[in-house]
């Protein structure tokens, strides 16, 4: 039992990094019909970037604020260089340029870094704290305060604010949303750049408690579409209870099945949805013909 | 329906008639001077590698070129079937002992079963969905091979992999290797010829269409999945037997993506882009041999070329050469003339070929077709109109299978089809046209009403693909096109383009036509043109149901209207009689 | 000088030619009616004036300067709100969000924004109580308010509406009308109807489109009398008056 409570600790902490990454797809998907294939490189080119600025004598909190903004400035590259030019396409052509921007940017910091796994330090100095049987790690503790901080900014700004309003307004029909004036480009801009700082913020939240290396990317993008399709495709709050619960599932299997095939939990549970329940947890919410 | 076996995905060689075997003779005499070359000319170690490893990677490309080029399906997965295959042989050849050609054929059988259960997950699922599902599966696969050491002793590979007896020096091997390359690339280059291709082509052009013209979407899918895994497998055998040793990180999903570039480098359509993209791939690494002092520089370049070329070569290499010498030779063979058309529809029901009762279409709360009746009677033209948003489409789709019944039932000449698939309709007797075109625009004309004569039963072709295209042939010239059969749909007007679109129907013989707005976007010659023909094609004694706006079309056309309004129906009768009708003049000219 | 002038307008999809040189003109204050079956061009040319289709040659003026290839969201700040055929009241939205984002064109503080869109309720009381629903939750009536009233929230000087009867029960029709009758005090219409004797009823000049060409314009009365009306709905060859 206390195992289990110490299990359900840590992977609700590590499927808090999946559930934002998986928020990083869907705010994308239903902006522009796209799945981002490189949004795993999102986190790992953030970590990268937080270890290099820790290296060059930068504060944490810093560090912190020049990764997040490096995030900010790819997701405008992202968006004008591979997205936007392609975005009359179909969506084949496009799913395979954002595969290759997720070689290309995996591989640019494999040739500037080197294949050498990079330590980053927790935020905070002390380990973590013991609670009866279960012992709190700082670090599961700061992921999961943070994702409930954004589960909240992002129901905010999604909610109650104009332009949350007319993102959701571009995604549902773009051509109607440039009717009233809205700046569909824009809208589709900003979507990119609030996707690059979330899967960004995924990435250097997590990097302390995994190694900081050039795999991390595909491994946390491949849980965190797992994740989207577990809890419905296009579905904010299916994102984030399916990278929940995906967190959880796999440390219970490798805890008690088998820890080499721990990655292959997801997969299986991934293959078992699509195959019996493509639209996930939640469903198709919306009519067929509104 | 069409037995499996009609369907086999590899036409055996001889089903062909003598003149094409003698009319490709010049590639197999070439095929043989590179088998001869390859067995005879002395090459060191390393370029007899980097041959040996080309022309395994292209029969594995040529596997993306027909799932992707022809059947427009994503498969990110090809790197785990040449490592299902390639493992067969490691595996058996050593720790079973098996001999190497029951392992290769094995390894096939593994890859093609693997393929086809992706395959059956194209159901449901298409676009990034499928994409996704063949990630995961190479993952799984990856996983396994790291991890199930007892079988596939983990992460440091199978070594002494054997050869087979007949080809043990590692020249003749080549030289087999080659040969096995140009038996496949044949076969790739001529499949999209037969039905199988041309059903694969119309799935990729135009889902919606291949449907209602009597193609299994689904199971063509499974057999492009199940071929790509087939062709996949046995290019990993024969890597393994080449090589001699397979470790896990040959064939994960970074070696899937290399596949996949090679295929759209070189042109994902055909045979011959394939090579060359994967000879290219296999090249430049090795030119750029310098790059890989920095580890991930040359990825990184990969990358970033992906990215280029699927923004400025859509078509690949192979695309842009083919596209130029097309138009180099600008010349466009002459189609064969031919007979005139004649429609046999069947007539197996009684006076009535559609029998529609309490047909109903529900969307969530919208009632787009309620409780709808409709009798359509043997031969001339039945007219069913309403205005906008009444509900007229929907019945269209519902009636050919697009969408499925709320309630009520549909009868075809007697076979209740209310709950068929739209291929099962097709061959059950409906033709239809869309009201935005929807034609197969990869191919030409005549491809496109080949497809449409293809239907199964259609008692009114012949076997063999002389009488399909014969049969096309006609069709083509009742509507007037005959002799632009061979140009590309993209060559032909709007108003052309309506007429092929019917042409491929009339060439299934339907038992009822479904004309869905024919005069749409047609200019007022044009009109006339539809209308003479309608005259035609009812003289033969087929059963037409049209929908259009154009009341002057229609009751001049239509002896019998249908009238909707608000999903129901408001009037049914003699045209004219119908066209007084006070509600249908106030539904038309808005009430007091 | 009219608000609106079309000269010799022609839009092409592709191989289609979907207006083949439109004429027309909308004077200050007025409601215009664009008759005609269906696809003659009615909502095409809707479409060219709010920069959704490109023109491939003629000319639109509005208040005297060309807006011909403009795009969508730089026209609307210009003063034309365009009200599409099927309403496109964003599902996954509120009623009230929906009207809000029609003040989209213009700079104005939310609070304002939220207040004006309150405010539009006193012109469509019908649909006062469903504020918070949201948009797919509506029947077609109600969206088609929803519709206007998004369109209203741009302040535009020019109102194009395509279809606002299609599809609705004939009650529902006259409710709409009703409100059209009212915009008309302060906005000038563009009306595309295919209910020809509603479209009328409103209206101070009207135009009949047939195969993407005017074939015929007028005073109401001197339309509804004319037997191109009738040919252009219900078939038959009228005389073409040119």
């Amino acid at each position: 039992m206390d195992l289990a409570l110490q299990l359900l600790f840590t992977g609700i902490g590590i499927g808090a990094v999946y559930a934002l990454v998986a928020l990083g797809f869907v705010l994308i998907f239903r902006a522009t019909n796209v799945v981002n294939f490189a949004q795993g490189e999102f986190s790992m080119v953030a970590a990268y970037l937080m270890v290099v600025a820790v290296e060059a004598g930068l504060p944490y909190w810093a560090a912190f604020i020049v990764a997040l903004l490096g995030m900010a400035l790819l997701g405008v590259i992202f968006n004008l260089g591979v997205y936007y030019p392609l975005r009359h396409r179909t969506y084949l052509p496009v799913i395979i340029a954002t595969i290759g921007a997720s070689i290309l940017l995996a591989n640019s910091v494999l040739a500037i870094y080197g294949p050498q796994p990079q330590v980053l330090e927790g935020w905070f100095e002390t380990p973590g704290i013991q609670v009866g049987p279960v012992y709190l790690d700082s670090q599961y503790l700061l992921i999961i305060g943070v994702t409930i901080c954004l589960v909240i900014f992002n129901f905010w700004f999604f909610e109650k604010t104009l332009l949350g309003k007319k993102l959701q307004a571009t995604s549902q029909d773009k051509e109607m949303a440039s009717l009233l004036g809205i700046s569909v480009s824009t809208m589709i801009m900003i979507t990119f750049i609030y996707s690059a700082v979330l899967g960004g913020l995924a990435g250097i939240l997590v990097a302390p408690v995994l190694f900081v290396s050039i795999q991390m990317g595909s491994t946390i993008a491949l849980k965190a579409f797992a994740a989207t399709i577990i809890g419905g495709f296009g579905d904010v709050a299916g994102a984030i209870i399916g990278g929940l619960s995906l967190g959880v599932i796999e440390t219970f299997g490798a805890a008690y099945i088998s820890v080499p095939y721990k990655d292959g939990f997801a997969f299986l549970v991934l293959i078992a949805f699509l195959i019996f329940r493509p639209q996930g947890i939640f469903g198709e919410r919306v009519a067929e013909k509104a | 329906m069409s037995a499996p076996s009609d369907n086999m995905p590899i036409p055996a060689p001889g089903i062909h008639s003598k003149p094409l075997l003698v009319r490709h003779l010049p590639y197999f005499i070439g095929a043989a001077i590179l088998v001869w070359l390859a067995a005879t000319m002395r090459f060191d170690g390393y370029v007899h590698n980097i041959l040996l490893q080309a022309t395994t990677f292209s029969i594995a490309v040529f596997g993306l070129s027909v799932v992707l080029g022809l059947c427009g399906q994503i498969n990110l997965a090809q790197a785990a079937f040449f490592g299902l295959g390639a493992y067969a042989v490691g595996i058996g050849t050593t720790d079973l002992q098996v001999s190497f050609w029951v392992c290769l054929v094995g390894g096939c059988l593994i890859s093609l079963l693997a393929g086809a259960f992706l395959g059956m997950s194209t159901l449901r699922l298409g676009g990034h969905y499928l994409a996704m599902v063949t990630i995961s599966f190479q993952q799984i696969v990856t996983l396994v091979m790291i991890n199930a050491i007892w079988l596939t002793r983990g992460p440091d590979g199978v070594p002494n992999i054997k050869r087979p007896e007949l080809f043990q020096s590692s020249q003749s091997y080549l030289a087999f290797c080659v040969a096995m390359l140009a038996i496949v690339g044949y076969l790739v280059w001529h499949l999209a010829d037969t039905k199988l291709g041309r059903a694969m082509r119309a799935v990729r052009d135009n889902e919606l269409a291949a449907g209602v013209n009597g193609i299994d979407v689904f199971r063509t899918k499974i057999y492009a999945f199940a071929l790509c895994a087939l062709l996949g497998g046995l290019a990993g055998g024969l890597f393994a037997g080449g090589f001699a040793y397979v470790s896990p990180d040959q064939f994960s999903f970074a070696e899937s993506i290399v596949f996949l570039t090679m295929s759209l480098l070189g042109g994902v359509a055909s045979p011959i882009g394939s090579a060359i993209g994967t000879g290219l791939l296999i090249l430049i690494p090795e030119w750029l041999r310098f790059l890989k002092s920095v580890p991930g520089l040359y990825l990184a370049i990969y990358g970033l070329f992906v990215i280029l070329i699927i923004r400025f070569m859509p078509d690949g290499i192979w695309g842009f050469v083919a596209d130029a010498f097309t138009r180099w030779r600008a010349k466009i063979k002459a189609p064969p003339a031919a007979a005139a058309l004649q429609l046999k529809p069947a007539t197996i029901g009684g006076d009535t070929v559609l029998e529609v009762t309490g047909l109903s279409k529900h969307f969530g709360g919208l009632k787009a077709v309620d409780g709808v009746d409709i009798a359509v009677k043997r031969g001339g033209v039945h007219a069913l109109i309403g205005p906008n948003g009444s509900g007229k489409t929907t019945t269209l789709n519902v009636l050919s299978g697009l969408y499925e019944a709320t309630s009520g039932r549909i009868v075809l000449d007697g076979t209740d089809i209310t709950h068929m698939a739209p291929h099962q309709r097709t061959a059950a007797g409906l033709g239809r046209t869309f009201q935005n075109i929807r034609l197969f625009r990869s191919m030409t004309a005549l491809e496109n009403v080949e497809i449409g004569a293809e239907r199964p039963g259609n008692t009114m072709v012949g076997k063999g693909d002389d009488a399909l295209t014969e049969r096309a042939m006609e069709a083509l010239t009742f509507v007037g096109l005959g002799s632009r059969a061979n140009e590309l749909i993209s060559s032909f007007s709007y108003g052309h383009q309506r007429l092929i679109e019917i042409a491929r129907a009339l060439a299934s013989n339907p038992t009822l036509l479904l004309l869905d707005e024919p005069a749409a976007g047609l200019n007022s010659t044009e009109k006339l043109e539809l209308h003479e023909l309608l005259k035609r094609i009812a003289a033969q004694g087929l059963t037409i149901l049209i929908i259009d706006h154009d009341m002057t079309l229609v009751s001049e056309a239509a002896q019998h209207i249908t009238v909707l309004n608000f999903g129901r129906r408001i009037a049914d009768g003699e045209s004219m009689a119908v066209l007084r009708h006070p509600d249908v003049v106030s539904a038309y000219l808005g009430s007091e | 000088m009219p608000l609106l002038e079309i000269r010799n307008l022609v839009v092409r999809y592709g191989e289609i030619e979907a207006l083949r040189g439109v004429t027309c003109a909308v004077e200050q204050g007025q409601v215009v009616t664009l008759l005609g079956a269906n696809g003659a061009g009615k909502s095409t040319t809707l479409r060219a004036i709010s920069g959704l289709a490109k023109p491939t040659s003629g000319d639109i003026l509005f208040d005297g300067k060309s807006i011909a290839g403009l795009g969508p969201e730089a026209i609307v700040r210009m003063g034309i709100s365009h009200v599409p055929e099927g309403r496109r009241v964003f599902p996954g939205l509120t009623v009230k969000e929906n009207i809000m984002l029609g003040a989209s064109n213009r700079r104005a503080p939310t609070s304002e924004i939220s207040r004006e869109a309150d405010a539009m309720f006193d012109l469509f009381p019908d649909i006062r109580k469903f504020t918070n629903a949201l948009g797919w939750t509506l029947s077609g009536g109600q969206l088609q308010m929803v519709a206007v009233a998004r369109g209203l929230m741009a302040k535009p000087r020019l109102l194009l509406l395509d279809e606002p009867s299609l599809g609705l029960a004939p009650v529902i029709v006259q409710a709409v009308f009703k409100i059209i009758s009212e915009i008309r005090r302060n906005t000038t219409v563009l009306l595309v109807e295919q209910n020809a004797r509603m479209g009328l009823s409103v209206a101070d000049y009207g135009y009949v489109l047939e195969t993407g060409r005017i074939v015929l314009g007028g005073k109401p009365d001197a339309l509804w009398g004319n037997e191109a009306i009738r040919a252009a709905y219900l078939g038959g060859h009228a005389k073409v008056s040119a």
